[in-house]
């Protein structure tokens, strides 16, 4: 257990950690967070439900390369996994209120 | 940043090539299209009219009980030929087709069984050979390294000005990062605009939960709520049968519309012969931004219906669309088109180029990893353009009657792309690269010869002002040919000339 554990504090481990931030927390976390822009959308700016999601969809690549920048730009693991768990968890709470 | 860039660059670099070239011939499918099938009579001028009731008559011989019939007419470049396709339901057992249509008399046009240009610009998507859904999947997943690798580029040499100023052609490997650096910067917004907008196609593939999120999971008003917007609803048949209405009254009627009887792109009739049977006509586009005209007539009294709604949404992801296909561009704007997507072939291929050249400088005796990068990169870079003469010989060499022509013209461009790669690793390094370059220039000489020798088309046979495709294709592969001839004498001699270290140890006069 403890060499399973210690193996995510070598080189190896800490990039295989910072990959399955990026592409799977990431790709939660832009999901949610397009869905809240979506919603902003259509709530404060007036669009139309369908436009509002088609925006959001077109941003929502961009949002994903965008995190996948900043989670391989910041240099400390522990403070990248409880931002990013952080930003998922108040927009998908958003996304459920608006 | 940069160790980003290196490893989305360098995981992906050899696929991302792939989809570059064959992207890049895809902006000259149609062209590439009517080389592979030389025996096709050019079309004749007709009116629009003429066209749909020659298609739909073949149609109702064809195909009559189909739920779509597709029909293009033969008045611009992407459809050189009177062109239609018919489809079924999903559960129907009987199975989708199209054809081309002789003007002259009506009948299905007849040609070799060919790939054609058509699948080379496909692969650029969907790869070959895997599942249906699967390559597109995974291409997709390319399309976002790529576009990782682009920001991160940009982070990586914000510099960009001295950059693109700099070119230090004797400096080894510093030449291949200028390279890699001019080639990128120059395309820079080409290459942005490319990936985001092949991205866009991937939304409901990868992305569907944006939207399904936005309408509180509710799956069936996204739905239905898009089909308006796209200005395709759902239409139900009827199950009551009723005439087509006559197709020169409907060509009046579009005429009427459009202002002018070359500008429709296609024509979908739904549920033919159907009471509630429709008929959806797109325009041509004459440039990304202009909204895509489209109409909608009842196909039984020619009355025109709804027209699409207006949505500004729609309207930007259509323009990322059309930039992508380009097929707006007349010849001016495709020919920057192809030389922007050769420029991006550059900058993948030097960019693979550089980290194996900065690799053996920081080692120096090759390893096993350095050979197999060396394989594959000279087995991609150089590979896939023989790869593809292969492709394009097989469609002169094969027999005409061989069964399953059109795949076996495919088996021959990945089995010749597979022998590049063998011969990549009997040469690796020194010899290998103008080795290749040396055969490459054989294979694009082969195929205008082959070419002279098999068909009564091109340099030598027909002039410039009847027959410009077949003379200028012979050509551009004439041009490449010398091109490469040069460019594997430069590289052999450089293979020959001794080593700097070599070179310095003999001005000394010392022996190494």
């Amino acid at each position: 257990m403890t060499r399973f554990l210690n193996y995510f504090r070598s080189y190896n481990g800490q990039v295989l950690l910072r990959l399955f931030a990026a592409i799977l927390l990431g790709y939660v976390a832009s999901n949610a967070i397009s869905v809240v822009f979506a919603k902003l959308l259509h709530v404060a700016a007036g669009l139309a439900l369908s436009e509002a999601a088609l925006y959001a969809s077109l941003s929502g690549f961009l949002i994903y390369s965008l995190i996948i920048l900043w989670v391989f730009s910041v240099r400390s693991q522990k403070k990248l996994w409880l931002q990013l768990s952080a930003v998922t968890v108040v927009c998908a709470c958003l996304a459920w209120l608006l | 940043m940069t160790w980003l860039h290196t490893w989305a660059g360098l995981v992906f670099c050899w696929l991302l090539y792939f989809m570059f070239v064959t992207g890049t011939l895809g902006y000259l499918d149609t062209e590439l299209d009517q080389w592979m099938k030389p025996e096709m009579k050019p079309a004749q001028e007709q009116n629009l009219g003429q066209d749909l009731s020659q298609a739909v008559a073949f149609l109702q011989n064809k195909a009559p009980d189909a739920e779509r019939w597709f029909i293009s007419p033969a008045n611009h470049r992407d459809n050189p030929q009177l062109r239609v396709s018919w489809h079924y339901p999903r559960d129907s057992d009987k199975s989708n087709g199209r054809a081309l249509i002789d003007q002259h008399n009506g009948e299905e046009l007849e040609h070799r069984d060919t790939a054609g240009g058509q699948t080379l610009y496909r692969m650029h998507y969907r790869l070959h050979y895997l599942p249906s859904g699967w390559g597109f999947r995974l291409t997709s997943i390319f399309t976002l390294a790529m576009f990782i690798a682009l920001l991160t580029g940009v982070v990586a040499h914000r510099k960009l000005f001295k950059d693109f100023f700099s070119f230090r052609p004797q400096k080894g490997k510093a030449a291949w990062l200028d390279m890699h650096n001019v080639t990128s910067i120059a395309s820079l917004p080409f290459q942005l605009m490319i990936t985001y907008s092949g991205l866009i196609f991937a939304i409901t593939t990868w992305m569907p939960f944006i939207g399904v999120g936005a309408y509180d999971f509710d799956v069936k008003s996204l739905r239905k709520d898009l089909n308006e917007l796209r200005g395709t609803p759902r239409i139900e048949a009827s199950g009551e049968s009723a005439e087509l209405i006559d197709m020169h009254q409907l060509a009046n009627n579009i005429t009427a519309q459009f202002g002018s009887d070359n500008k429709v792109r296609f024509i979908e009739i739904r549920h033919p012969g159907d009471r509630h049977a429709k008929a959806f006509v797109r325009s041509h586009l004459s440039g990304p931004i202009q909204e895509q005209q489209s109409l909608q007539f009842n196909a039984v009294t020619a009355q025109l219906e709804n027209q699409q709604k207006e949505s500004n949404a729609l309207e930007v992801r259509n323009t990322f669309i059309n930039l992508h296909e380009g097929l707006f561009a007349g010849p001016g704007l495709r020919l920057l088109y192809i030389l922007s997507g050769l420029l991006g072939c550059i900058m993948v291929a030097t960019g693979a180029i550089y980290y194996a050249q900065k690799r053996r400088r920081e080692k120096q005796a090759p390893s096993r990893q350095q050979t197999l990068l060396d394989i594959l990169n000279g087995g991609t870079i150089v590979g896939l353009p023989i790869a593809i003469c292969g492709f394009m010989l097989a469609n002169r060499l094969l027999p005409i009657t061989l069964e399953d022509r059109a795949d076996w013209e495919v088996h021959c461009l990945f089995l010749s792309w597979l022998a590049t790669f063998a011969m990549a690793g009997m040469y690796a390094h020194k010899a290998m690269w103008h080795k290749l370059c040396l055969s490459l220039a054989i294979c694009l000489l082969a195929v205008p010869l082959v070419n002279y020798v098999s068909v009564e088309r091109g340099l030598g046979q027909t002039s410039l002002e009847s027959d410009p495709l077949f003379v200028i294709s012979d050509w551009v592969f004439l041009g490449l040919v010398g091109l490469s001839t040069v460019v594997s004498y430069f590289l052999k001699r450089k293979s020959l000339a001794p080593s700097s270290a070599n070179q310095r140890a003999l001005q000394t006069g010392q022996t190494v």
